[in-house]
């Protein structure tokens, strides 16, 4: 047998008996919870999403005409702004100050359009000033239009749309930022969250005793590179399943409403597909060059106490890593950008977060391309260790 | 082409300042029942793992099936290690289907095997659960039956009788023979001498790391004069004289080895001296004298080979 015919029968059998136990469930539900709780919120309340401020009611207590200019200048500029003015309402033009009561209202509108009084308490008043301003002076325009027998006409300016202005080289925009910090802290986590897990995973398999019957069928890089593949295969089906579930989970919210329709993302500087691509190779190579350590660390392990004295570490140890690279987000082609960048560890961190802020592809295909050496040399070293590591279990007689 | 399952030539394996292998040489021939016997950190289990190519020896040559590096003969060998290790949450037909296909066998068909073997060995029913929820005999028969499920020519044991009862002891033994019955050679290490009686055609006892005897369990025998008990009614006498050396009483007996010269002299002078014979037994050495005589007295330590 081939040795990636071992490694595949040794990670089949990982990734079954993972994604097949009720353990794994769990593991999948864990960050969903969320999300789940979210949508069931959203849809048992019936809102679609947090409520709307009241908009402030205004009554209308001008003599009739002008109540009607008015309320026509407000429906005028509402659709012009695209925002929303007070509401109004008609109320007794011959009780002006018994409207507030009357109709709960925030403020009330009197007097005729050269002398309009706007009556209310005081932070009412002052809540309502300048769109009311804003309303009667279109309603006094309309009017001397009118009078002039002057057709209303608005007149709408020339719209040309042109590139925005030119980037400086290796400066990214808010937007771009934003993307760089969410793949890299998404990269990360997950990369954290998964390359533990298979140091568990590991001392779990020393635990039942099974790593010398592995041992003496396959050669020991197989059983390495079957664990690291098998629990790469194991992570890609949970990562898929929270991509699927949250791609599920905005679609539920546009239909309910609590997302608009037309939902724009902010765009990644190469581009949403690309950067979606980058990203699922950049969470495999950051994987397998933490999961590389991590398991050829593990095999030197044998008890669950052990291995909880050096999670710690090797989790601060990634967080520091984590730091590093997130401080190169915005200074893209900074020295300490580039020294990260070659740096294999921080690598994937810093390369995803310069697919969301800078274009081109080449610098990309280099950085995997040296992750992948990387990745190389870890496993035949990490490979070595487990060999050397793995099927020790007890004292050694001295002679 | 060797007709040798199994060759060593001074394998040496050493942990830290410990040696645990000091230079054992071994010869196997194939279609044999052999028992590689040793006290407790004798270095059978290092002996196996370096034959197996498990960890690799720091000095000596190994040979496996006439194969120079012991897993490209992985796919022909079977392995049962002394500490057992399933998977508890797989089912018994997918773990017997699973240790196959680390040998090559297809999972499919290692899935068929294992319902067959279950069945033949009454354990049919347990097919489909998982070994957490199984006894322990149940579950070493099922790493015995994962062990040749790809129908090895070869397969080795390291302390397969040790954890099981008498019944689950006997059924073994009968499939160790069923198996060299349809060629297969077997090499199993033990420190419990009357398996070994029972099975092997020949051994090798291992004591310190190094080999003290190998060849027919008749000829490890033979290695001990027969020993003679003697009950006679006469406490002294003239034919004390006749008794060697060595002998000694005990429990109302004498007990000595028989003597070169045979036990017709000896009878005459015991006959003539007046001893008044009640009863003269004379008893060929078992195979644990032999191995008590070969392997010495050697106090039990820990195992330099439980670090390999």
């Amino acid at each position: 047998m081939t040795l990636f015919a071992a490694a595949r029968v040794i990670a089949r059998r990982d990734y079954f008996a993972t994604v097949m136990s009720r353990t794994f469930l769990l593991f999948l539900l864990g960050p969903l919870l969320p999300i789940v709780f979210s949508i069931a919120y959203i849809y048992m309340t019936g809102h679609a999403g947090p409520e709307e401020p009241a908009r402030p009611l205004v009554a209308l207590a001008m003599d009739g005409a002008a109540n009607e200019a008015v309320m026509a200048a407000a429906v005028r500029i509402e659709h012009q702004l695209d925002s929303d003015l007070p509401t109004l309402i008609q109320a007794d033009a011959h009780r002006p100050a018994a409207a507030l009561a009357d109709h709960g209202a925030t403020a009330v509108l009197s007097g005729t359009l050269a002398r309009p009084v706007i009556e209310g308490p005081r932070g009412s008043v002052k809540e309502v000033a300048g769109a009311l301003t804003l309303v009667l002076d279109d309603a006094r325009r309309e009017a001397a239009l009118s009078d002039a027998g002057i057709a209303s006409a608005t007149v709408r300016p020339v719209i040309h749309i042109i590139a925005p202005p030119p980037r400086q080289p290796g400066k990214s925009d808010g937007n771009e930022r934003a993307v760089a910090r969410t793949g890299q802290t998404t990269l990360f986590v997950l990369t954290l969250m998964l390359a533990n897990m298979l140091l568990w995973n590991l001392v779990e398999e020393k635990s039942n005793k099974v790593m010398e019957v592995l041992s003496a069928a396959v050669p020991v890089r197989a059983i390495f590179i079957g664990k690291l593949v098998g629990m790469l295969a194991i992570s890609l089906t949970a990562v898929f399943a929270w991509a699927g579930t949250a791609a599920l989970a905005i679609f539920a919210a546009q239909h309910l409403g609590a997302l608009p329709p037309d939902l724009a993302l902010p765009a990644p500087a190469v581009g949403l597909p690309v950067y979606a691509l980058l990203m699922l190779l950049y969470f495999i190579a950051s994987y397998l060059l933490f999961g590389g350590v991590l398991l050829g660390l593990g095999a030197q392990l044998s008890s669950m106490r052990e291995i909880q004295s050096v999670t710690l570490p090797a989790t601060m140890a990634q967080l520091v890593l984590f730091v590093l690279a997130s401080s190169v987000v915005g200074h893209p082609d900074s020295p300490v950008a580039l020294g990260a960048a070659v740096f294999p560890l921080t690598s994937p961190l810093v390369m995803i977060a310069r697919a969301g802020e800078l274009p081109g592809l080449w610098p990309h295909l280099l950085a995997l391309a040296w992750q992948a050496a990387w990745i190389a040399l870890i496993i035949a070293f990490a490979a070595e260790r487990f060999r050397s590591g793995v099927l020790q279990s007890g004292p050694v007689r001295r002679a | 082409m060797t007709n040798l399952a199994i060759e060593a030539h001074g394998l040496v394996k050493r942990f830290g300042d410990a040696v645990a292998v000091a230079g054992i040489d071994l010869a196997i021939p194939k279609g044999m029942i052999y028992g590689i016997l040793g006290p407790n950190g004798a270095g059978k289990t290092t002996t196996l793992r370096m034959l197996l190519g498990i960890i690799d020896p720091d000095e000596g040559e190994r040979k496996l099936l006439g194969r120079a590096s012991p897993l490209e003969a992985a796919p022909l060998v079977g392995y049962l290690p002394e500490e057992r290790g399933l998977y508890p949450s797989m089912a018994a037909r997918d773990a017997i289907a699973f240790l196959g296909a680390l040998r090559g066998l297809p999972l499919r068909e290692g899935r068929r095997r294992a319902e067959e073997m279950l069945d033949r060995h009454g354990i049919g029913q347990v097919a489909g659960r998982a070994i957490r929820t199984l006894s322990k005999g149940q579950a070493q028969t099922v790493q015995l039956l994962g062990t040749i499920v790809h129908h090895p020519k070869l397969i080795v044991l390291d302390e397969p009788f040790s954890g099981l009862d008498a019944i689950n002891q006997g059924r073994l033994e009968r499939l160790l023979r069923r198996e060299a019955e349809d060629g297969a050679t077997i090499v199993f290490s033990t420190h419990v001498i009357a398996h070994a009686e029972r099975l092997c055609e020949r051994i090798t006892i291992i004591a310190e790391g190094r080999v003290r005897f190998e060849g027919s369990v008749e000829s490890a025998r033979a290695t001990l004069k027969p020993r003679v008990r003697l009950v006679t009614r006469s406490a002294d006498g003239p034919w004390r004289k006749a008794l060697p050396g060595d002998a000694r009483h005990e429990a109302g007996q004498w007990r000595f080895e028989l003597p070169e010269a045979g036990i017709e002299p000896l009878l005459t002078a015991l006959i003539a001296g007046g001893a008044g014979i009640e009863s003269l037994a004379i008893e060929r050495p078992g195979l644990h004298d032999a191995f008590i005589a070969i392997a010495g007295d050697i106090d039990e330590q820990p195992a330099a080979e439980e670090a390999a």
